[in-house]
């Protein structure tokens, strides 16, 4: 029967290259491995590479973090063992971080004061009561370029606005309030697509029941979209932790645990500036010691990290 | 390698496990060319897990082991020195949803001959018309080939996945449901398309739906729970079927 | 009338703004006034939310105007003028305010970063979502979201203690002194390691966790069932992979990479610390170069008091920003752009 297309040209091709002989059979039955099987393991071995390749500096990253932040975590001299947690540098800067550390966990939960309610209550409001339309889209597109601009383009407006416009110097609040606009894009997106997630269904049932908006949106909604919001808080705190640029114009440095709200006494340290100033200083110690704090920090965002993750799936599991 | 063959296709006490699930158990049937043979039965009896034998494509998912054999035209399609891919090509499949990729009309139907070697611009334009031609969607579409495949109505998008299956000119098409996801409209033209093509092609359909079976099929295989329970002509199936749950499920009390 | 019906009022096809805005207040205070108890709190609490809602969006106009507005000093001066953006030369003690070398070097560096990162970034995806046995998925996973998580100046501190000097040791010596590569012209100058290479290099690192999470996913979406009906055409996987779903999952991957486009450009600490902050173009790998980021991180504190000056660093802040707008909105056009032709996002 004559059949047009392949089989026809198949048994041409056969014929002009030459074929083994049982390729008459159903199934090609002499099989060596054919061209098209070695580029198949070709390709699949490239990309397992490629991946190989892209992790590998991560593990390059904490080996060298850990191999000298260990030395100072485990020795014993000045700012060494657990006195790197627990006094602040001192004369020479040979004492511990505890600056660093009361800083960054003074200035997160500035940040967090001003950037959580703000956005969440944004995405609420987004998701739930504005016409979807060309409202809904602004708002959107403005979180998601929010989200895009560098850190340092925050810190020169941190600088030019908050220190000095709306002239409240450097220190805590400035610092806190640069970090909030930061954390804002992302927890306004996660938010929303936490509340997204909620099934219409639950909504529907909650008014058929004769619940107001409000109710079923604080009672219903947000209770079901909670693991999701706390995810990205969770995720939002870890970023901001490990913010260098917009700290350096905003925040300054102390060698102590701030002392006030405004003013000189509210200059603050913290974790990631530390690791800024001591790596950029030529003395041996302090560039170990930056090695230290780094892992220190690398072990906060990290615990933060696994939180988000478990937070997510504990809390569904509740709920569900 | 066999000269010759009884049956186009014969299955010979085929067993599958998906891990340690025992899916069909030792089946035992054959499929003419020429000719459409439903696998009917309730859901979850295993009739797509028989179906996707026969083309390997079982052979993805982790945790499938099989024993027995499958025979197209006398070569056991299991036999390790096979070639999955010429195997594949000859063996076409359409699927429950239609899932045309998402390009072109013509892209779709130049994917399986670019695969196996055509190179030549006019071979492959004269194979996208002939298996449009082949599956009754020439004349809807011969001046949208360009066009994205994912703007034609469902019951288009399944045609033209039939006539993508065709393009590779298989002898055999394996169907998998294919109408169950369409208007009943669409529906009927594609079961008239399946009486049309088994002309030329062995066809291997499934289905749940009992009339359907009878309306299409020249012989049926009933499954139930993994087990073949009977095979025989359709006329006579359904007329007279031999096993009692044969006759329930063709008279719809099981489902 | 407490039983006026409120239809009149909501009216949403009004033909103007005004009239539009007109109509809804009418309609809140009648809400305030004749509301049942539900139907007041609901309207205070839409009102409530509404104000942190517009915050977002004032933040960006606020920034931008901010900026706008420092940078017109120096964009309107007749030193300056909007020719800074394509001088070369940056020196403020003699009143030259040239930030294209900083443009430039931004360029630079992130056009290596894309080059290297990117191809990289998807062909690991490609592995991870395609080819990668169900368990080794998960951990991997992991890994690359801990990646994710390491902060720039971590990434910088390694670069500028491992990668530097390997540069300046190995890296450089090796591939000058080798007769099939020293005469590339990328590869020439001396170079203390501090240099395009690394600001690049560490870039693509940074980049790579995000091109390979939004890659896996995108990848990942694409239906099982086309992937089984090009295998049931004779396609072996790795063809699959390539022909059917990294085609399908385009648009996703396509935004992403713009997407890290953008955050490349404004990556700051970690290129700071490894590119060397000279004033010159680079036109060699091991050049050193300065990016956008790193002028105004250096040089915004003692720039503060002269208005010139710091006017120009805020001209750089502004290109930044509006950068990093136009990467966002190229990503979306992307993605609708995806959906179109193909049906599936």
């Amino acid at each position: 029967m004559s059949r047009y297309g392949l089989d026809r040209l198949r048994s041409l091709n056969e014929m002009v290259n030459g074929a083994p002989q049982a390729t008459r059979s159903f199934i090609d039955r002499v099989r060596h491995a054919t061209r098209r099987d070695v580029t198949d393991w070709m390709f699949k071995g490239f990309v397992a590479v490629m991946l190989a390749i892209a992790v590998a500096p991560f593990f390059m990253l904490v080996a060298e973090v850990a191999s000298i932040g260990l030395e100072d975590l485990l020795g014993s001299g000045p700012g060494q063992g657990i006195q790197l947690l627990t006094t602040y540098p001192g004369v020479g800067l040979q004492g511990g971080i505890l600056n660093a550390i009361i800083g960054t966990s003074v200035l997160v939960p500035v940040a967090a004061m001003v950037g959580i309610p703000l956005s969440v209550l944004g995405a609420v409001y987004i998701n739930e009561y504005s016409p979807p339309g060309r409202v809904r889209q602004i708002v959107e597109f403005a979180a998601d370029v929010l989200a895009g601009i560098p850190s340092i383009v925050f810190g020169a407006f941190g600088f030019t606005f908050i220190v000095f416009y709306l002239n409240m110097g450097m220190g805590v609040i400035a610092g806190g309030l640069t970090l909030g606009f930061m954390m804002i894009p992302t927890v306004l997106r996660t938010t929303q697509e936490a509340l997204k997630q909620v099934p219409m269904s639950l909504r529907e049932a909650s008014l058929a029941l004769g619940a107001t908006k409000w109710t079923t949106t604080w009672k219903v909604t947000i209770r079901a979209a909670f693991p999701g919001i706390i995810t990205g808080i969770l995720l939002a705190v870890g970023r901001i932790m490990g913010e260098t640029a917009p700290l350096i114009f905003t925040a300054g440095n102390n060698l102590g645990a701030p002392t006030s709200l405004f003013g000189p006494g509210s200059w603050v340290a913290s974790m990631p500036f530390t690791i800024w100033a001591y790596i950029s200083d030529p003395r041996p110690y302090l560039q170990v010691r930056a090695h230290s704090t780094a892992l220190v920090l690398l072990l906060m965002v990290l615990a933060v990290d696994v939180a988000a993750n478990y937070a997510s799936r504990k809390i569904t599991r509740r709920l569900v | 390698m066999a000269d010759t063959w009884e049956h186009k296709i014969e299955v010979k006490h085929l067993n599958t496990w998906f891990g340690s699930k025992h899916i069909l158990k030792d089946i035992r049937c054959y499929f003419e060319d020429n000719s459409v043979t439903a696998i009917m039965g309730p859901s979850g009896c295993g009739k797509s897990t028989l179906l996707r034998s026969i083309n390997r494509l079982n052979d993805m998912i982790p945790g499938f082991r099989m024993s027995g054999e499958i025979l197209i035209e006398g070569d056991n399609i299991y036999d390790p020195k096979a070639n999955v891919y010429e195997l594949r090509r000859r063996v076409g499949m359409v699927f429950q949803r239609p899932n045309p990729f998402p390009m072109s009309i013509r892209d779709n139907l130049t994917f399986g001959p670019r695969l196996h070697g055509v190179r030549d611009e006019d071979e492959l334009e004269k194979i996208v018309e002939s298996s449009l031609r082949k599956a009754a969607l020439w004349d809807e579409v011969k001046d949208q080939l360009d066009n994205p495949a994912t703007n034609l109505s469902g019951g288009q998008q399944q045609r033209l996945c039939i006539a993508r299956a065709l393009s590779v000119d298989p002898p055999v098409l394996l169907m998998d449901e294919p109408v169950s996801a369409l208007d009943p409209i669409s529906a009927g033209k594609i079961e008239d398309l399946i009486v049309q093509l088994k002309k030329d092609y062995t066809i291997v359909l499934v289905t749940h739906n009992v009339q359907q079976a009878f309306r299409v099929s020249d012989q049926a295989a009933f499954l139930y729970m993994g087990e073949l329970i009977e095979f025989d002509k359709t006329k006579r199936i359904a007329v007279a079927p031999k096993d009692p749950r044969t006759e329930a499920f063709i008279t719809g009390r099981i489902g | 009338m407490a039983g006026q019906k409120s239809d009149d009022f909501a009216d949403e096809e009004a033909e103007d703004v005004f009239s539009t805005v007109v109509a809804r207040v009418r309609h809140a205070a009648w809400v305030l006034r004749y509301g049942r108890g539900g139907a007041r709190a609901d309207l205070l609490g839409k009102i409530g939310l509404f104000i942190p809602a517009l915050a977002s969006v004032l933040i960006i106009v606020l920034i931008l105007t901010f900026l706008w507005y420092e940078s017109m000093p120096i964009l309107t001066s007749d030193v300056g003028g909007p020719a800074i953006f394509l001088e070369p030369e940056w020196d403020p003690n003699r009143d030259l305010y040239g930030i294209g070398v900083f443009i430039a070097g931004s360029l630079a560096c992130t056009g290596i970063a894309i080059g290297v990162g990117v191809p990289l970034g998807i062909g690991a995806a490609i592995f991870l979502s395609e080819f990668c046995p169900e368990k080794l998925r998960a951990p991997l996973r992991m890994i690359v979201e801990m990646m994710a998580a390491v902060p720039s100046i971590v990434y910088g501190l390694w670069a500028y203690v491992v990668m530097v000097p390997w540069i300046r040791n190995v890296f450089a010596p090796s591939v000058q002194s080798n007769p099939l590569t020293a005469w590339i012209p990328l590869f020439q100058g001396q170079t203390n390691g501090l240099s395009l290479l690394a600001g690049g290099t560490i870039l693509a690192i940074m980049l790579l966790p995000t091109v390979i999470s939004v890659s896996d996913d995108a990848l990942r979406s694409v239906p099982r069932t086309l992937r089984e009906a090009a295998l049931a055409l004779g396609a072996s996987e790795s063809e699959t992979a390539r022909k059917v779903v990294l085609s399908a999952a385009l648009p996703g991957v396509g935004a992403a990479t713009v997407l890290s486009l953008g955050r490349a450009v404004g990556e700051t600490m970690a290129v700071l610390m490894v590119t060397g902050n000279s004033l010159q173009i680079p036109y060699s790998l091991f050049d050193p170069c300065y990016v956008m980021t790193s002028i105004i991180t250096n040089q915004l504190g003692y720039a503060y008091i002269f208005p010139l000056w710091r006017s120009a660093l805020f001209a750089v802040a502004l290109v930044l920003m509006l950068m990093s707008i136009s990467f966002t909105a190229m990503a979306k056009i992307i993605m609708r752009w995806g959906s179109k032709t193909r049906g599936i996002v």
